[in-house]
């Protein structure tokens, strides 16, 4: 297959319009969207709220077919000059194979989000060549400096991300965890950038929707996941080939996914979920991390899915630079 | 195409392995013994199953050890699995399954280890039982019928749901059957383990999971056309699944049966299958026939020789 034409978006510019929409859960309590709106036109951005964001359907903002009119309809509106989704949760999947992927090569828009955005971010980037954005959703782009930071310099500026910085860990002495930049496998690798939450990754392997992670800088995270269901994930996608495909991969933070700290179902006997890293990814002969902050924690960095990008994993100096501009 | 194994009898040996997680103590290893020892057998105690690799029974090498000693010992006439949990998924890149395919024999499990019972069925055409982990039979009725179906070599009686069923698309439909916990079988989805479920009737269960964790494993099964080719579907016991914390969350009879109502499939809910009392064996290989309308699974054919 010929390689893809990459197509970016224009950045936002103050004045410019965002569409929000609920394409998986809704905002359980309508106040706080409010909060929403209060940043955005701080930002100097205007608002658009599509039709169905306060349906409900099980845990899901509507039936799939309200949520896809939503999706569509912010796509061919000339007005509205990205897509950014209230939050993720539960339901983007559902819709995938009634996608308008011409829609969207013929109107292309910067779109963000992450988790469960994370299968219809890569199929726009593999379909139509748009360079998308993993980054946080309307509830959660302040949810500290350094997110914010980043989802402004990612989408409000046509320069290249470049060398990507931690967050500045505030406190007596006793930094979070994990460290940013453990080091499972030293080398180095330049590749497009692809992935996402390892929980969607998964959802969509054997189907036609499936991510293509061949010579790519694979990043994965997720969250309230037990080290058994992260063992689970990595072991299917090394049985599918993909992380083998990977010239590099990124493993995120990794929130709440100690043992024990879920309802959902625990072990008495446990890996940690560096343990699970390490035994699954350490051998694949090209350049593994763990740490970054670049999903469902409190700081969370923006990634252009489809944007070259650059790992240099050497134990006690790791750099992560993004080399291409996301957006025009 | 399928291979059967031989009814079990009594006094035959029988290798207890743990292929994901180690019995939960010596205690209940103990007594999956005794159940086996109740129904006739010899129980043969895999080396390993009490080492530690995380929640695993023991490393990949060791659990492989166990099982391929079971497989390719003459004396072995069955391998029944002791504990669910996870691991079995680990294990399928190192089996020699040619060989495996020339020493048929029984071998019963549920939970994660349906993940190898489908994937040794795949690979060798073999008869495997997804029913009950050994830790799972607690009731009598559930005893009874584990040691029943696995030593007669004529068809077993069909599996009713009597007053618990809820028919989503009524019908009746014939074909193979798959029968698995969701998860497991969604776990070889893209893997070369992933079984072809063409104008099959497949029969799932879960545990202990949350409606939205069910729901992306069932959307895969949509996702990947899955649905759309089998020819019905049942469903056994979500045992102990539900919102979990969530907000706002419908059970999967719910989500489910709208999405299989819009493909207009068989479906029924409620049949005694899964990891909670009544359970039942059901092979995966053999022809069955599933009554939605009244909640039967009826077995066309013998599951041993």
């Amino acid at each position: 297959m010929a390689e893809l034409t990459t197509i970016k978006a224009e950045h936002l510019k103050k004045g410019d319009t965002v569409g929000l929409i609920a394409p998986a859960s809704p905002i359980f309590e309508r106040g706080s969207i409010e909060f929403v709106f209060e940043k955005l036109v701080k930002l100097g951005l205007k608002y658009k709220l599509g039709k169905h964001v306060f349906d409900s359907y099980s845990d899901m903002a509507g039936q799939d077919e309200a949520r896809l009119e939503d999706f569509h309809a912010m796509w061919s509106d000339p007005e509205v000059n990205a897509i950014i989704p209230l939050r993720g949760g539960h339901g983007c999947s559902r819709f995938l194979p009634g996608v308008d992927f011409n829609l969207i090569a013929k109107n292309p828009k910067l779109i963000i989000g992450y988790s469960d955005l994370t299968g219809l971010l890569n199929l726009i980037y593999q379909k139509t060549g748009l360079i998308t954005l993993h980054g946080p959703m309307a509830n959660s782009f302040y949810r500290s400096n350094y997110t914010e930071e980043y989802f402004v310099k990612a989408t409000m500026s046509n320069k290249p991300l470049g060398m990507i910085s931690d967050p500045l860990f505030a406190g007596d002495g006793c930094p979070p965890y994990p460290p940013p930049r453990m080091v499972i496998a030293e080398g180095e690798a330049t590749g497009k950038l692809a992935g996402g939450c390892l929980a969607i990754i998964r959802e969509l392997l054997g189907t036609p929707f499936e991510l293509d992670c061949k010579n790519k800088i694979l990043f994965i995270e997720d969250v309230n996941e037990q080290p058994h269901s992260i063992d689970r994930f990595l072991t299917q996608l090394l049985l599918t080939g993909k992380l083998q495909q990977a010239k590099g991969i990124i493993v995120g933070e990794l929130p709440g996914c100690r043992p024990g700290t879920t309802s959902r179902r625990t072990f008495s006997l446990n890996h940690s979920v560096e343990e699970v890293v390490i035994d699954r990814l350490s051998a694949l002969g090209i350049p593994v991390i763990y740490g970054m902050r670049l999903g469902h924690g409190e700081h969370q960095f923006t990634l252009p899915i489809g944007a070259q990008a650059t790992l240099k994993a050497k134990k006690g100096k790791v750099s992560f630079q993004i080399d291409e501009a996301a957006c025009l | 195409m399928n291979i059967k194994a031989r009814a079990l009898k009594a006094g035959d040996r029988i290798g207890l392995a743990a292929p994901s997680n180690r019995p939960a103590s010596a205690a209940e290893l103990h007594r999956s013994c005794k159940i086996v020892e109740e129904m006739g057998f010899i129980p043969v105690v895999g080396q390993n199953v009490l080492k530690t690799f995380g929640p695993m029974a023991g490393t990949d090498e060791e659990r492989l050890a166990d099982l391929n000693r079971f497989f390719f010992d003459d004396s072995i006439a069955g391998i029944f699995c002791l504990s669910g949990g996870w691991g079995s998924l680990r294990l399928l890149p190192h089996f020699d399954f040619t060989q495996i395919s020339k020493n048929p024999k029984v071998i019963v499990g549920s939970d994660d280890n349906c993940s190898l019972l489908l994937a040794l069925h795949k690979m060798t055409g073999l008869v495997t039982f997804c029913g009950m982990n050994l830790n799972q039979i607690i009731h009598k009725q559930d005893f009874e019928k584990f040691k029943t179906n696995l030593t007669t070599n004529s068809t077993w009686t069909a599996l009713e749901s009597k007053i618990s069923h809820y028919p989503v698309v009524k019908g009746s439909a014939s074909g193979y059957i798959c029968a698995s916990n969701l998860i497991a079988l969604v776990s070889l989805f893209g893997t070369p383990f992933e079984p072809d479920l063409s104008e099959h009737l497949l029969i799932l269960e879960d545990i202990d999971e949350q409606y939205t964790a069910l729901d992306r494993n069932f959307t895969t099964l949509y996702l990947a056309g899955v649905l759309q080719k089998i020819n019905a579907i049942g469903f056994g016991h979500f045992y102990n699944c539900g919102a979990k914390g969530a907000e706002n969350m419908l059970p999967v009879e719910d989500t489910f049966g709208d999405q299989l109502k819009l493909l207009n499939k068989k479906a029924c809910f409620g049949l005694p299958f899964g990891q909670t009392n009544p359970s039942s064996i059901i092979p995966v290989g053999i022809k069955g026939t599933l009554d939605c309308t009244n909640g039967v699974l009826q077995f066309n054919e013998p599951s041993l020789s």
